[in-house]
């Protein structure tokens, strides 16, 4: 009989637990000074997870390690609010790019509303290749947040073109390995139908 | 006013046309002002300029909030949907909001850009746009509308004499229609004779442009050519923006 082990690596986002964004409001709401223990308590989060968020945040500045005498608990002040969305943070401090075409992508949709593939590259800030906008669109597709306006058809060497039918939120859907879309706007998971 | 060239010229993908980096630089302004100099700016033009996709280009690049706003809107619709596109929880009230709203850009730093603003020119609307200029402690808000907005905006002194800059949004000329024609048909070799010939008929409109350099791609596809040449003018069916006449014996 096999024994249920602990899965190994990051959980899947539709099951994941308190992150970045949940230790970022809590050490937000620390009136004194921000430990580990009291963001761990207030979120659930692992506190080597805390510690090295906290780590990364000091690294980008956005906090300050107040000097702790030897073998006192490490203490931060917070000398950087950016407002409501927690920094997305490297541990050595610089900003995650991970995401970024996706939602560059996401935003040209609810911008353009009615587009093509190569119309949500043209309007982003960053280059995008082509084929990454064709398969998120057709994963978007199959998911149900685009209609297709205009069929494609490699005869006449035409592209499709889309329609964002649901615009739920500023986030980008994130594709799952597991053919499914993940919405963080809403929580939901939608199946991506249509044999992806 | 052409800073910004090299930079867009980085990314292949993106045309660099006048109203994607006028908008840019009218950003870059409002967000480092001097200090003491007011917070908001307009940007403004006809219909089809194109001041909608450089406002796209510019809110990937600022990571600006992007709000179209609806005619139909309340007070409290615009808030709840600037809220939501800053991801921020709307509170419960109009004022919550506001006070959430100002908070998140003060921290923040995102710019605002407010599509169609001139559907905001009511009574309402200019008091929650001071409220919220205000209460974010003067963070950089653009207004971008149709080429009448400034006047519109002159009726309220309190909104009117807190814009730094007003900048027109400008026609497409000659360089412009070329780089719409190498991003919307790649595959097409126009000579330069067809491509002024897309600018008179389109009027400079840049949304016009682009509909009629599709005309001459369906043209392209139907005679199955890869080079227009000014021959081919007469046979392409231009969309002249006019509303057609109306039919004799009707």
């Amino acid at each position: 009989m096999t024994v249920a082990s602990k899965p190994i690596g990051r959980r899947p986002a539709d099951k994941a637990r308190a992150g970045r964004q949940e230790m970022w409001h809590a050490l937000k709401q620390q009136t004194g000074e921000i430990t580990v223990t009291a963001v761990a308590m207030a979120t659930g989060a692992h506190r080597s997870t805390v510690l090295r968020y906290l780590t990364a945040l000091t690294a980008g500045g956005y906090l300050e390690a107040i000097p702790a005498p030897a073998g006192a608990p490490g203490a931060w002040r917070l000398i950087k609010d950016v407002g409501h969305h927690a920094p997305r943070v490297r541990s050595d401090g610089s900003t995650v790019t991970q995401g970024a075409v996706t939602s560059q992508l996401w935003q040209a949709m609810i911008g353009l509303k009615r587009f093509d593939f190569r119309e949500l590259t043209q309007g982003a800030s960053i280059d995008i290749p082509e084929a990454t906008a064709k398969d998120y669109c057709k994963r978007l597709l199959a998911a149900g947040y685009l209609r297709v306006l205009v069929k494609a058809d490699p005869h006449v060497n035409r592209i499709a073109r889309y329609q964002l039918i649901r615009p739920s939120g500023p986030k980008a859907p994130q594709i799952q390995r597991v053919r499914q879309v993940y919405d963080p706007n809403t929580g939901t998971v939608y199946p991506a139908e249509g044999g992806l | 006013m052409l800073d910004g060239t090299e930079k867009i010229n980085l990314v292949k993908n993106v045309a660099p046309l006048r109203n994607v980096m006028l908008l840019g630089a009218v950003i870059r302004q409002v967000q480092y002002r001097e200090e003491g100099m007011p917070g908001m700016a307009c940007f403004h033009g006809f219909s089809g300029y194109g001041k909608s996709q450089a406002a796209l280009y510019n809110t990937q690049a600022t990571g600006a909030c992007w709000v179209e706003v609806k005619s139909v809107w309340t007070r409290k619709h615009l808030v709840e949907k600037i809220c939501l596109g800053l991801g921020i929880p709307a509170g419960r009230t109009v004022a919550d909001s506001v006070e959430n709203i100002g908070e998140e850009l003060s921290k923040s730093g995102r710019p605002l850009l407010l599509d169609e603003a001139h559907i905001l020119c009511t009574d309402g609307m200019m008091k929650l746009l001071h409220d919220i200029y205000e209460s974010s402690l003067g963070s950089p808000i653009v207004l971008i509308g149709e080429e009448m907005l400034p006047q519109s905006l002159a009726r309220w002194e309190r909104v009117h004499n807190r814009i730094l800059v007003w900048e027109p949004a400008q026609p497409a000329d000659l360089r412009e229609v070329g780089i719409l024609a190498q991003l919307k048909c790649p595959e097409l070799q126009i000579s330069e004779e067809v491509l002024t010939k897309v600018l008179v008929e389109s009027q400079a409109v840049a949304r016009r442009i682009v509909t009629n350099l599709h005309q001459i791609k369906d043209y392209a596809r139907t005679e199955g050519k890869t080079e227009i040449t000014a021959a081919d003018v007469r046979h392409i069916r231009w969309q002249l923006g006019k509303a057609p006449s109306p039919r004799g014996g009707m």
